[in-house]
């Protein structure tokens, strides 16, 4: 049981962990992201600074306004000659149309930096998912889908949020600080020293919490994501949890996971609560220290009542602003932590010999398709091609570096045109020689060619051609077939090239018109039918024969099935045979086989064992042999 | 006077402090926390002041966001007394300060320090009581969510059959994941928010009135305006809201397609249409997010503006009214007022209507979500799994006996009435189309469709008369997909979580004979492997043994097997059926959906289904005999398939 515990709590926190500060990447990726406006930002820049002086010049305004009523106390300062004999009622005019500026600047500001922000992020958005599209597939098999789906989904949200509003705030309450600084000092220069004072003292203060509320947070996100997945599990497995009668342990379960996230959702909200009772003590301190130095001042006839107040306001203020400053700090940083982590997906490296279509921005690592070569690779000679020859050649493979070898120097010439079946017990790799065949797990030796053209010949040699392509030139009816939500006919074909006539022909060849037992002439009101998630309203008979339409559709020189007749009712299993038979033939199948008499009517047959092959031959010497074994099995 | 108030103040706030030192320094042991949170909650779960809770919550509830405001009503009266208190300190800091500037010109210059003390305790008083109401709050805010979180979970195991589908599990997790935390939030937020703002905005007037004496027509308008323009542009904000949540769903429906379906995709080379699919709804979002954004400027850029607006109308009403007589001290107390009153209330104000409209779609959501049917069956008595129902069955064989089976759903007459007589320990194959009801005459057996008997006889007595649970009891299940959750793959046997290794060897032991040996799988850990979410790194044949293994281990006297040879090899099959089915299975009740031939010899009874109906029933042998129906199924079959079978 503690191993158990163990090896899970290893597994959730293999999430990105960061401690410390940000890495450098982040601050590029952000300012990659902003950068087709970097003119505009820094005249928002300008234009908010202007804004907020004006705003807070109000309050100097006021100072004014209170030397000019205590003219014959001594503790009144002469006010500016500007404003000397200004009356109460010009006064209010000047700080109303100094608001009113203030205002319409301030508010152009907010819009233009917070819709900025939007477009930046939806870019750096855009770019990640080019690039996690073409990540390798081991990726996908060791990362939990809830963890990515956490970076595309919370993750960009909190970013988008950060980058909208809040980042037009946070500029403000910068622009006030500043402001604070040089208006408190405009009123007396003596107070300089104690505002700035005030802010190292207020930094110290963030510096002290800043860890631990960086790492609260984290964990925070961190922990969400357990409950959340296991919630997604249980709404799928509910029928099986009930008749099991586990419904309880699968409620305590939940309930352990949830509060793993509520106490630390807590623990973050102490954080930042104490974190503001600091500051609050901090700033009151320094209020008092500046009283006191004010009252000195003023005994000595160095400043007047209306600066010192001026000078308190500011204080007081900036208590506010400071704080305000810290709190949106950490939820800058919070977003940040969203940054980074789309940010390393930005970065990884891709899947070997993939490429970004040319729409890809940022500056990284990986290849650009130019224009030209993006537009002309659907028009690749292989595409047009009957059937093709595929060559495996000293093929080695293993799913991970550290996972025992699948594949063991394989080679395997299998013909234009022909029809090779493959067979094997379970685990003695015919289904990864499919996945090596359209290169999802990169080779440790040897390569696969198909019509003699390869993904890793260089881009410029003849025999190039490029990874999409390569893969759209091989069609595969899986073991398991899922579809996409959506209606068929997105399930069918990806170009609207393609009319309804031929659609429904491919579905009336490959019999689903029966399967589903609507009559021929009205087969074309199917292609609007709607399939829901993975296709789980069809059977898995019906969703094997949409994918032996589309793969009819796409007219690939290579056929490759795996199990194709194994899940199959008779009628689907009979369209199906007949299907292949007649629709297929002329193209080059690769068959991987659980039924030898699926294999019976192939032009060769290869067995397979422990990942190397053991046999080549004709179906009747090959199947012989094999079930010799089998039988004295 | 000074010194009285300072000493007063000092010997409230220095014991609070005291006391608040203490207990965050405690929190880093968390102690403090699981007190409040954890621990009262999970003792109250098991209370039934709190079952009951969660029924009001969630079953009897017509209003959710009502009941979770109104939850621990004295809890929520108390942080209105903190706040209460926040604010008295918060309206103490003027009246100090406003003293200090009185006193600094007249004789006793020094004194006039005290006033500044006073300021700081009251400041750092506000502060104080604020974080531990906000934190109050916060607890509050995650209990109802803790609640809520609960009853969701539940009631997605509990629906009741006509409502399962209803919802997709997309739909199903964003409840969780995005609907709860907002009704949760709210709580946590609005109150302390409404009662520290609200308060304010009331005392406000009152405290100018008292201290200043001024009339306050031109600050009550410029508020007003305020006020109402934030309604307004709220109010369009929350609208934006609302479309922003919607657009997010739908992209992240597309993005866990793609991610979910990698492998597939690539395969297909659609690589370039997903990712077309996610930026033409990536665009939607972007579009009202920039409108959203736009409005929620506007908006904080006139709440922002609106205190300055509302000193000058303050200082303008109190030169008004006192004329030369003003002092400065005057006119910066009323700035004070303003700053502390009407700053913060009014640059949360749009937020709060904000946060509102957002907290009511979740909370309708939810209540629509809550409304919908569920099973009755709250004893689950046999939680023990198999070992209590195989004390109970094993000697007596369960046999069953169904008369009159209908079954409707969404308007389609999908079993028609179906009669069928299974004795115990009989092992019945059901073959028959795609379609033909095979899955959903197991489920009707199960109850998990809303299926109608006329009769209904499990092991001798009525099933009508059975719990739910009890019922549920009997059957050991496989389904077509077979269920595998994010645990190990001992875990995945015992279908439960943290399960000892005492029973390795049990499990072990199972997994061999359901053909799935974890070294040859791959699985170098064992029984201790981790499979992963969804048992994604499991093909489709691994699930099914996996699920195989599973019924193993309860138990149960009747085993209903969903298709579940479909993804297996032909070897594996035969081992399957002779050590499994014919095998250690011998003594219970099977009954297996398939479309393999090559099991039909060895069944005891042969059931073929066709469009909802039972057509055919029998052994095998005879049906193939004088069934012409039995025939043209098994010819289509025979033509393709090896009849190997049929010898062995």
């Amino acid at each position: 049981m503690s191993t158990n515990a163990k090896s899970r709590s290893r597994f959730l926190h293999e999430e990105t962990k960061f401690s410390g500060g940000y890495s450098t990447g982040v601050v590029k990726a952000v300012y990659e992201s902003y950068q087709p406006w970097s003119l505009r930002v820094t005249f928002l820049f300008v234009l908010g600074f202007l804004g907020r002086a004006l705003l807070l010049f109000n309050t100097n305004l006021m100072g004014f306004w209170v030397d000019s009523l205590c003219r014959n106390s001594t503790s009144c300062k002469p006010v500016p000659a500007l404003f000397r004999g200004f009356s109460h009622h010009q006064y209010v005019n000047v700080i109303v149309i100094v608001t009113a500026l203030g205002f319409v600047a301030n508010t152009l500001f907010r819009v233009g930096i917070s819709r900025t922000g939007t477009h930046a992020v939806s870019r750096f958005y855009d770019n990640v998912t080019l690039r996690v599209s073409r990540f390798p597939m081991s990726f996908f098999d060791v990362t939990p889908i809830g963890r990515m789906i956490t970076r595309f989904g919370s993750d960009y949200a909190a970013m988008f949020r950060m980058m909208g509003g809040p980042m037009g705030e946070f500029l403000c309450v910068v622009f006030d600080l500043i402001l604070i600084v040089m208006l408190s000092a405009f009123a007396s220069p003596w107070f300089l020293p104690l505002m700035l004072i005030s802010l190292a003292v207020n930094y110290a203060v963030y510096r002290s919490n800043k860890m631990r509320m960086r790492e609260e947070r984290r964990e925070l996100s961190r922990s969400r994501a357990p409950a959340i997945a296991h919630f997604s599990e249980t709404v799928q497995g509910a029928r099986v949890v009930k008749i099991f009668g586990r419904s309880n342990v699968f409620v305590t379960r939940f309930m352990t996971l949830l509060e793993g996230f509520v106490v630390q959702r807590f623990r973050a909200a102490v954080a930042i609560q104490w974190f503001s009772v600091q500051m609050t003590a901090s700033i009151q301190v320094l209020l008092v220290f500046g009283a006191v130095l004010g009252l000195i001042l003023l005994r000595h006839g160095q400043i007047s009542v209306g600066a010192l107040g001026v000078a308190l306001t500011f204080i007081g203020m900036s208590s506010n602003t400071i704080q305000s400053f810290f709190d949106w700090l950490a939820s800058l940083e919070e977003a940040l932590t969203g940054f980074e982590r789309l940010d390393e997906y930005l970065r990884k490296d891709l899947e070997p010999a993939a490429a970004l279509p040319p729409t890809a921005e940022f500056r990284t690592q990986h290849r650009v398709m130019s224009f030209a070569e993006w537009k002309k690779r659907w028009s690749h000679p292989l595409l047009s091609m009957a059937c093709a020859e595929v060559n495996i050649e000293n093929l080695t493979l293993r799913y991970q570096p550290n996972l025992p070898i699948v594949l063991d120097n394989v080679s395997l010439r299998v013909l234009s045109g022909e029809h090779v079946g493959i067979v094997g017990a379970t685990g003695s790799g015919k289904s990864t020689l499919i996945q090596a065949i359209f290169k999802l797990y990169p080779f440790e030796t040897g390569k696969i060619s198909v019509g003699g053209f390869d993904v890793s010949a260089p881009d410029s040699a003849e025999q190039f051609i490029s990874l999409d392509v390569y893969r759209s030139a091989l069609a595969l009816i899986p073991q398991d077939p899922s579809l996409f939500r959506g209606t068929l006919r997105e399930n069918l074909s990806i170009s609207d090239d393609v009319s309804d006539e031929e659609l429904v022909k491919a579905l009336c060849l490959v019999g689903l018109h029966e399967s589903l037992s609507v009559a021929t002439e009205d087969a074309a009101g199917i292609l609007k039918m709607s399939i829901e998630e993975r296709g789980v309203n069809m059977s898995v008979g019906q969703r094997q024969l949409v994918c032996l339409a589309r793969c009819l559709l796409s007219r690939s020189p290579v056929v490759l099935m795996d199990e194709a007749t194994s899940a199959v009712d008779p009628v689907s299993e009979a369209a199906l045979v007949t299907a292949t038979e007649k629709l297929l033939k002329g193209r080059t199948r690769i068959v991987v086989a659980h039924r030898l008499a699926t294999v019976v009517n192939c032009d060769r047959v290869v067995w397979m064992e422990h990942g190397k092959i053991r046999l080549i031959g004709s179906p009747s010497d090959v199947l012989v042999q094999f079930q010799k074994q089998g039988g004295a099995k | 006077m000074t010194v009285t108030t300072s000493l007063l103040l000092q010997r409230f706030t220095v014991p609070i402090l005291v006391e608040v030192r203490r207990v965050l320094k405690s929190n880093l042991g968390s102690s403090f926390i699981s007190k409040l949170v954890s621990q009262s909650n999970s003792q109250s779960s098991l209370e039934s002041s709190s079952q009951s809770k969660l029924e009001s919550f969630t079953r009897l509830s017509k209003n959710i966001l009502l009941d979770a405001l109104l939850y621990r009503f004295s809890v929520r009266l108390f942080i209105l007394f903190l706040a209460i208190v926040a604010t008295a300190c918060g309206l103490l800091v003027p009246v100090f300060q406003r003293g200090f500037l009185d006193h600094i010109s007249a004789e006793y210059h020094w004194r006039s320090v005290w006033w500044m003390v006073g300021v700081f305790f009251a400041g750092v008083g506000q502060q104080m009581l604020n974080s531990i109401f906000r934190l109050i709050g916060n607890a509050e805010g995650l209990r109802v969510q803790r609640i809520i979180s609960q009853a969701l979970y539940e009631k997605t195991i509990h629906l009741a059959p006509e409502a399962r589908g209803k919802n997709t599990v997309g739909e199903t997790v964003n409840y969780y994941a995005q609907d709860v935390p907002t009704v949760g939030s709210f709580v946590e937020e609005f109150l302390p928010a409404v009662f520290t703002a609200g308060l304010s905005m009331l005392c406000a007037p009152i405290a100018v009135a008292l201290l200043l004496k001024i009339p306050m027509h031109g600050v009550l308008l410029v508020t007003a305006t305020s006020v109402a323009l934030s309604i307004w542009f709220g109010n369009r904000q929350a609208r934006f809201f609302v479309l922003n949540k919607m657009n997010a769903q739908k992209r992240m429906g597309v993005v866990n397609e793609w991610l979910q379906n990698m492998r597939l995709i690539r395969i297909l080379g659609w690589t370039c249409r997903f990712e077309e699919k996610i930026e033409v709804n990536r665009r939607v979002e972007t579009q009202n997010r920039l409108a959203m954004v736009t409005n929620g400027s506007t908006m904080n850029s006139i709440a922002q503006v609106t205190p300055f607006l509302i000193n000058v109308a303050g200082v303008w009403a109190l030169v008004q009214e006192k004329g030369a007589s003003v002092t400065p001290g005057d006119v910066f107390s009323v700035l004070w007022v303003f700053g502390v009153f009407f700053m913060r209330p009014l640059r949360i104000f749009p937020f709060l209507i904000a946060n509102w409209h957002d907290a009511r779609t979740s909370a309708m959501r939810l209540q629509n979500f809550f409304a919908l049917p569920q099973e009755d069956d709250s004893e689950e008595s046999y939680e023990g799994g198999g070992l209590v129902a195989s004390e109970k069955y094993d000697a007596e064989s369960v046999s069953c006996s169904v008369r009159g089976l209908n079954l409707n759903m969404n308007g389609k007459h999908l079993l028609k009435n179906i009669s069928v007589e299974i004795p115990a320990k009989a092992f019945v194959v059901i073959v028959g189309e795609v379609g033909s009801g095979k899955t959903l005459l197991l489920q009707s057996l199960m109850r998990t469709v809303p299926a109608t008997f006329d009769d209904y006889v499990l092991g001798g007595i009525s099933a009508q008369t059975l719990s739910l649970s009890i019922l549920r009891a009997h059957f050991g299940y496989v389904s077509q997909e077979g269920f595998v959750m994010s645990a190990t793959l001992r875990d995945n046997i015992a279908l439960t979580y943290e399960t000892s290794a005492s029973t390795d060897e049990k499990i072990l032991q199972l997994l061999t004979t359901a053909q799935f040996n974890p070294q040859s799988e791959h699985m170098f850990h064992g029984v201790s492997t981790e499979l992963g979410e969804r048992g994604v790194n499991l093909s489709g044949g691994q699930r099914q043994r996996v699920n195989l293994a599973r019924c193993g281990y309860f138990d149960r006297p009747v085993l209903l097997l969903d298709d579940c040879l479909s993804a297996v090899d032909v070897e594996t099959e035969r081992s399957l059926v002779q050590n499994l089915f014919l095998g250690l299975w011998a003594n219970k009740t099977r009954i297996l959906v398939t479309h393999r031939l090559s099991v039909l010899p060895h069944a005891d009874l042969v059931v073929l289904m066709e469009e909802g109906q039972i057509v055919e029933t029998g052994k095998f042998d005879d049906l193939c005999r004088t069934s012409v129906r039995m025939k043209a199924f098994v010819d289509a079959h025979v033509r393709k398939d090896n009849v190997r079978a049929k010898d062995g």
